[in-house]
């Protein structure tokens, strides 16, 4: 059931067994758990049914580290969250993303992945992912197959595609005709109140952008508002604990994380009939195809999680050219596809290359005036970041309009992201020059001539221009056993806090480079049913 | 945790010791070779590339970025160092297929040279360079 709280008198108090602060993926998922119960839940949600401005301008807030997205427009203040803009693109985190890997400080979660293996499951329909299958073998076929590399130190891994799920249109229905979930429209969480004793939340306090405000009071909470947002909130609330809610150790807005998206440079095949329509989005919602290191992989170069995807020049175009670096890839693959490459410098590589190869294409140039298959394929990458300290959300003395500190992010990460940006090109180069299937080239904006002269990339040195994040926001109220080191536990539970827990990518210790969604899912439903435990 | 950029020249593949003795093997092998090479080698090996336009222009770049190697013996000794049945092989097809041997291993062992941007195994930038100088 929906109610629009700009409607409640003022002063009112609702009371719920169950409270749950945003209706994004996370609040959405947990809610539904509770349709049919007797349970009376409570969903608290800052915007109404569609987007509106003033509402998003709560979500403002400064950059203050590397450069990073306008914040308000990184998240979504509507019911559904921000899976009104997500792309769907879905997979587990690896097994090797939950381990402590003594080379990634602050890696491992307090449970290996085998304990979310039935959440994932579960989560799947949800996210309208079809099976829970992420074997390469049945999305090959004859004229697709995987890349044939020679060596073991990058394997092929396939994404789902969700169509992607707008929660707060596909759940809209079902959640309206739950008696027992109320959804509150327009309602901003202002505080967090403690009782006394610090050790349990008493009530909220809730305003409307109208002036209209109201209390909720209830057994348990759970905060689902995001990376940005959860932080915040509990670092506001400080009438009795001063440093905010949870934060004894100063952990809250700390460890924020990100999926460093940087453009990898460009692939072209020695020959350009290479099949790698595996690797093309474009098809529908089947799994398309990329490229990621093993674990041992890893292990062995002391690299952080990464994938690289092949995407060919109508991909990118599918993917927009607004920044440098697609720009910069977008035009060499433009001038490939024209039949020149960098002044046909990389037509001379390729036709080096081809020269030496078994298929010899001795009439290369005519050949691929022929053909209209991409000659060379952009490879952007999604990078894992190392849990750090220093990259964090804080709060402003700039307020909102509901009077809410606003936030500065303060986004860092250091040489072993980069080292890993340049080792998986690298790593990729070898391995298809191994196996005779192409040559790679680093994107203009990677690359540093050391005094005109250098005889690898390991001497680029920097960033492309072109790095980014991906709106995922993680790690600001990370999961540990230990209160020293997270602010919740494994069941998601603040540490100082009875009867508050948290949902959503903040609890992530480490975010591997897969997209969110899906474990954020899981983990909510991992939630719900702890939940169910201790209500009923 | 950083890699050196020795170590990546020489090889992730290899294992320590390997890559210890590797510097000695390799100075030795350019050594023996340069004083063995056959005066038509350097000719053979280019006519196993079929276009020659495309090599001198790889070449050209390689060279402007490595000067010390603008030298007909010096890429044949380094070329042979890695691969003396070079200097045997009767055929283009039989060349070509050596060749693509050490190209294959140079990218197994990260013997790696960026090359206008282009990461090329540094037998086949040599070659190139070859094409230039005969």
């Amino acid at each position: 059931m929906f109610v629009d709280a700009r409607t409640l008198p003022h002063e009112t108090e609702v009371r719920a067994d169950l409270c749950i602060i945003g209706a994004g993926a996370a609040g959405i998922t947990i809610a539904r758990e509770f349709i049919g119960s007797p349970l009376e839940v409570c969903v608290l949600e800052s915007g109404g049914l569609a987007l509106d401005g003033e509402t998003q301008r709560l979500a403002g807030g400064r950059n203050v580290g590397f450069p990073y997205f306008v914040l308000e427009t990184t998240r979504l203040r509507v019911f559904g969250g921000s899976t009104e803009h997500w792309a769907g693109l879905s997979r587990p985190l690896e097994e090797s993303d939950f381990e402590v890997r003594d080379w990634v400080g602050g890696s491992g979660w307090p449970f290996p992945r085998s304990h979310l293996e039935p959440y994932y499951l579960r989560a799947h329909p949800i996210c309208q992912l079809g099976a829970y299958d992420y074997r390469v073998d049945p999305w090959e076929t004859p004229g697709s197959p995987r890349l044939p590399l020679a060596g073991d130190r990058l394997r092929t891994c396939v994404l789902r595609r969700s169509p992607p799920t707008r929660f707060g249109r596909v759940y809209h229905n079902e959640i309206e005709r739950a008696g027992k979930v109320r959804v509150y429209l327009h309602s901003n969480v202002t505080q967090i109140e403690l009782a006394p004793t610090g050790r349990a939340v008493q009530r909220l306090e809730v305003a409307c952008l109208t002036g209209a405000r109201f209390r909720v009071s209830a057994r348990l909470y759970v905060l689902a508002t995001g990376g940005l947002e959860n932080p915040r909130l509990l670092l506001a609330s400080n009438r009795v604990a001063p440093n905010g809610v949870g934060n004894d150790h100063d952990l809250v807005g700390r460890y924020f994380m990100e999926h460093l998206s940087p453009f990898g440079g460009v692939f072209m095949p020695t020959n350009p009939a290479l099949p790698l329509g595996l690797y093309q989005h474009g098809r529908g919602l089947a799994p398309y195809g990329f490229l990621c290191p093993s674990a041992e992989t890893q292990r062995r170069e002391g690299l952080l999680n990464f994938r690289i995807l092949l995407l060919a020049a109508p991909e990118l175009e599918v993917m927009g050219n607004s920044i440098d670096g697609v720009r910069a890839a977008h035009s060499l693959i433009e001038s490939a596809r024209r039949g020149k490459l960098d002044d046909d410098f990389g037509v001379h590589v390729r036709q080096v290359a081809a020269d030496l190869e078994e298929e010899a294409l001795y009439a290369y140039k005519a050949f691929f005036r022929r053909d209209e298959r991409p000659l060379a394929y952009y490879l952007p990458m999604e990078i894992e970041q190392e849990p750090n300290l220093s990259s964090r959300v804080t709060l402003t003395n700039e307020r909102d309009a509901l009077g809410m500190p606003r936030i500065a992010l303060d986004w860092r990460f250091g040489e072993l992201e980069k080292r890993t940006f340049r080792r998986g090109v690298e790593i990729l180069a070898a391995e298809v020059g191994q196996a005779g299937l192409g040559r790679v080239k680093l994107l203009p904006d990677n690359v540093t001539l050391t005094g005109g002269v250098f005889r690898s990339s390991t001497e680029v040195v920097g960033w492309p221009q072109s790095v980014d994040g991906l709106y995922h926001h993680m790690g600001t109220t990370r999961m540990a056993r230990d209160p020293k080191r997270g602010v919740v536990n494994e069941d998601c539970r603040v540490h100082e806090i009875d009867n508050l827990f948290i949902a959503g990518s903040s609890v992530f210790p480490t975010a591997g480079y897969t997209n969110p969604t899906l474990t954020i899912v899981a983990l909510s439903l991992h939630l719900a049913d702890h939940l169910k435990g201790l209500l009923h | 945790m950083r890699r050196s950029r020795r170590r990546f020249l020489r090889g992730a593949l290899l294992g320590a010791a390997t890559s210890l003795l590797d510097p000695l093997r390799r100075a030795w092998g350019f050594e023996a070779a340069r004083s063995a090479v056959p005066p038509d080698l350097a000719r053979r090996l280019v006519q196993s590339l079929r276009d020659s336009s495309s090599a001198r222009a790889v070449g050209a770049a390689y060279l402007r970025t490595m000067p010390d190697e603008a030298d007909v013996q010096t890429l044949l000794a380094r070329l042979l160092g890695d691969q003396p049945a070079l200097s045997g092989s009767r055929s283009a097809a039989a060349t070509r297929k050596l060749l693509r041997r050490c190209i294959r291993a140079d990218f197994a062992g990260e013997r790696v040279v960026a090359v206008d941007g282009w990461l090329l195994a540094e037998t086949e930038a040599r070659l190139c360079a070859l094409a230039v100088l005969v």
